[in-house]
């Protein structure tokens, strides 16, 4: 996990982690050398006891000495009380002395070596006792000038003066020892101290900076999303106002829709009604589109028939332009004979002249049957023009029959169709009923949907309006956090 | 049986027709033909013109004429005419209008010269008082061949000297000799 991203309680855990484990370390240097330090003392004390039972014993033999001479030159018993002390009491201390070297080789073996010389110490003393007692003094004069005594006590102090000297020079080491000790921890303790003070220093403000520039920057932050937040706020409480007012439009008009809905329902109802009876005139109109249809191929019959006909009376016209033709021929040699006749009554003189006017006669004649057969002409050409045009006419209409069959057909067959669908549309009139009044249900739903989001739309305006509070409050405190750390960073 | 439908006008123009027809036989007949002058009235390419009757000796139409090679302009072919032959020209290429296609009718000229004019559309015979006569003062092809003008129904139209046509037939055939000789 990098720096940047530890909390503020790691940082500081850190920090204090650090100066603990600092402390702990000066804890354990101050704790080992305390240790070491007891230890010496306890050495010490130790090498103190075996050094004063070192000298005990060896006083405790000059007692039983001094009071074995001082029974063997005046034969007083009251002189043998030291002896007596000492033979009562040595057997203790080389016992505590042999407990107090038993992690010692070296002393053992010393005390393995004195204790047999001591013990026969305390048997030439016995015996010179006894021999004074028993043998007077010259006795016990002879037992003490053999020297053996003085040989065991000489062997008995050169063996415990070593085992002194040992322990005296254990004494200056452990005494070194606990000095170096003492230093060491002394070093230990200030340098510990002041590195340990130094690095919490050093944390604490490395601490203190770090964390006093992200507040400063969190509370900008704080402040400027407070800042945003208060215009979110207002957003929203606006927003929250005009939704409402929206919502309330909604309402009305889902209000009308449902109505609508209803309305919609009682016309598809009908629609399914005037469906049915539509089915049912649909099925009467199929029947009378058959019979439209039969008339109609009637007609066109009739049409076929009356096609014939003017085809006959065009041929007839034909014909009778034929026979024109003749007349108009012969009208016109008549015109040719009576100009011709004219001309050789002309060229007759005198006597043709009556003859010349009945020729004239012929040809006014002529011309009259000329002019009669071109307007009959005419008129035969018109008549022929207007069978034409009714035959067309009427083979138009006959097209127009036939394709009026053959639309009534498709009519008919609309009409199957129409009934058809009639029935379908009756059949989705009828699910649009059902569909509409399942609308209205939903409708009546999404009105109680409405409210309850209005009434959550209010309580959003009134949230808004504790948010802009908060942001505000929030600024507040931004502006107050941000004054002491500033004033803590400035400080 | 219904009323008798009204006449229609096919029954109006029949009917004085026929009473002019059948009064025919019960008038007197006429001492003499009636004053004035005839002249046949005819059509070349759609432009009226009229012939004296009594120019003509004759009137025909469909009769066969024979083309010869190396016919001068206006010369239609020879036909038979009345038991003649008798050279037949284009009334229309004479008066210098372009040929005719079809030109079936044939007048005859009187006369002791056999030949005859061929033209396209005869439209009648009128006869005419001497008031009906003008001068003729108009231009165009019929200005060489007419004095007079006829006034009949459907206008003036100049008549055409048989004389003149005649005249113009044989300078037309002296020039084409002319021009074939070397």
């Amino acid at each position: 996990m990098a720096r940047a991203e530890w909390t503020f309680g790691q940082r500081i855990g850190a920090g204090f982690a650090l100066a603990a484990l600092v402390l702990a370390v000066v804890a354990a240097f101050g704790h080992r050398s305390s240790a070491r330090l007891i230890d010496n003392d306890r050495l010490v004390e130790h090498t103190q006891s075996v050094r004063q039972e070192v000298a005990g014993l060896l006083s405790m033999l000059k007692d039983a000495e001094t009071g074995q001479r001082g029974y063997v030159i005046t034969g007083d018993e009251a002189f043998l009380e030291p002896y007596t002390q000492a033979e009562r009491t040595i057997s203790g201390a080389l016992e505590r002395l042999r407990h107090l070297t038993e992690d010692d080789i070296d002393q053992q073996r010393r005390m393995e070596q004195v204790q047999p010389l001591i013990a026969s110490k305390l048997a030439e003393l016995k015996r010179s006792i006894d021999a004074r007692r028993t043998g007077g003094f010259e006795a016990a004069r002879k037992i003490i000038a053999t020297g053996r005594g003085k040989e065991l006590m000489d062997q008995v102090r050169q063996i415990l003066g070593d085992l002194d000297q040992e322990e005296a020079e254990r004494l200056q080491v452990r005494f070194a020892d606990s000095e170096a000790s003492v230093r060491a921890a002394q070093v230990v303790m200030l340098w510990g101290g002041v590195l340990g003070v130094l690095l919490i220093a050093g944390l604490g403000f490395f601490i203190v900076r770090t964390l006093s520039r992200e507040i400063i920057g969190a509370v900008g932050h704080i402040q400027s999303s407070s800042s945003e937040l208060q215009v979110a706020a207002n957003q929203q409480s606006i927003g929250s106002r005009e939704q409402v007012t929206s919502i309330t439009e909604i309402s009305s008009t889902v209000s009308e829709l449902l109505a609508t809905s209803r309305q919609i329902a009682e016309s598809s109802q009908r629609v399914a009604h005037i469906a049915g009876e539509t089915a049912q005139a649909a099925g009467k109109g199929d029947q009378t589109v058959q019979r439209a249809s039969d008339s109609v191929a009637t007609t066109r019959r009739h049409m076929d028939l009356i096609v014939g006909h003017m085809l006959d009376l065009g041929k007839k016209s034909q014909q009778i332009g034929g026979v024109l033709e003749i007349i108009n021929e012969l009208s016109e040699q008549t015109n040719i004979l009576s100009i011709n006749a004219s001309v050789e009554a002309a060229g007759a003189g005198e006597a043709g002249r009556r003859f010349a006017v009945v020729a004239d006669e012929i040809r006014k004649l002529a011309d009259r049957v000329g002019g009669s057969t071109k307007e009959i002409r005419t008129l035969v050409e018109e008549v022929r023009a207007a069978v034409n045009t009714t035959v067309m006419a009427t083979e138009g209409g006959a097209k127009a029959a036939e394709a009026g069959t053959k639309q009534f057909s498709e009519l008919a067959v609309s009409f199957q169709g129409i009934v058809g669908m009639v029935g379908t549309s009756r059949e989705v009139a009828r699910e649009i009923e059902l569909s509409t009044r399942q609308q209205a249900t939903a409708v009546e739903q999404v009105t109680l949907a409405i409210s309850n989001i209005a009434k959550a739309t209010r309580e959003t305006d009134v949230s808004a309006g504790q948010t802009l509070q908060t942001a505000k409050e929030l600024t507040q405190l931004a502006r107050v956090l941000s004054r002491l750390v500033q004033v803590e960073a400035g400080s | 049986m219904t009323a008798a439908a009204a006449p229609g006008p096919t029954e109006l123009r029949l009917a004085p027709l026929r009473q002019g027809f059948d009064a025919g036989f019960a008038e007197a007949p006429a001492a003499e033909a009636a004053a004035g002058e005839a002249v046949l009235t005819l059509r070349l390419r759609g432009e009226p013109f009229a012939l004296r009757l009594s120019a003509i000796g004759g009137l025909a139409k469909g009769r066969r004429v024979v083309r010869l090679p190396q016919s001068p302009p206006g010369f239609a072919g020879f036909s038979s005419l009345r038991g003649r032959l008798l050279p037949v020209w284009d009334l229309a290429a004479l008066l210098g209008l372009s040929p005719a296609g079809d030109a079936p009718w044939q007048a005859l000229a009187a006369g002791p010269t056999p030949w005859a004019l061929a033209f396209e559309r005869f439209d009648g015979c009128l006869t005419l008082d001497q008031g009906g006569f003008h001068p003729y003062a108009g231009g165009g092809p019929a200005a060489a061949f007419a004095r007079q003008a006829a006034w009949g129904p459907d206008g003036p139209r100049p008549v055409l000297e048989l004389a003149l046509l005649q005249a113009g037939v044989l300078a037309l055939t002296s020039s084409t000799q002319e021009h074939r000789s070397p």
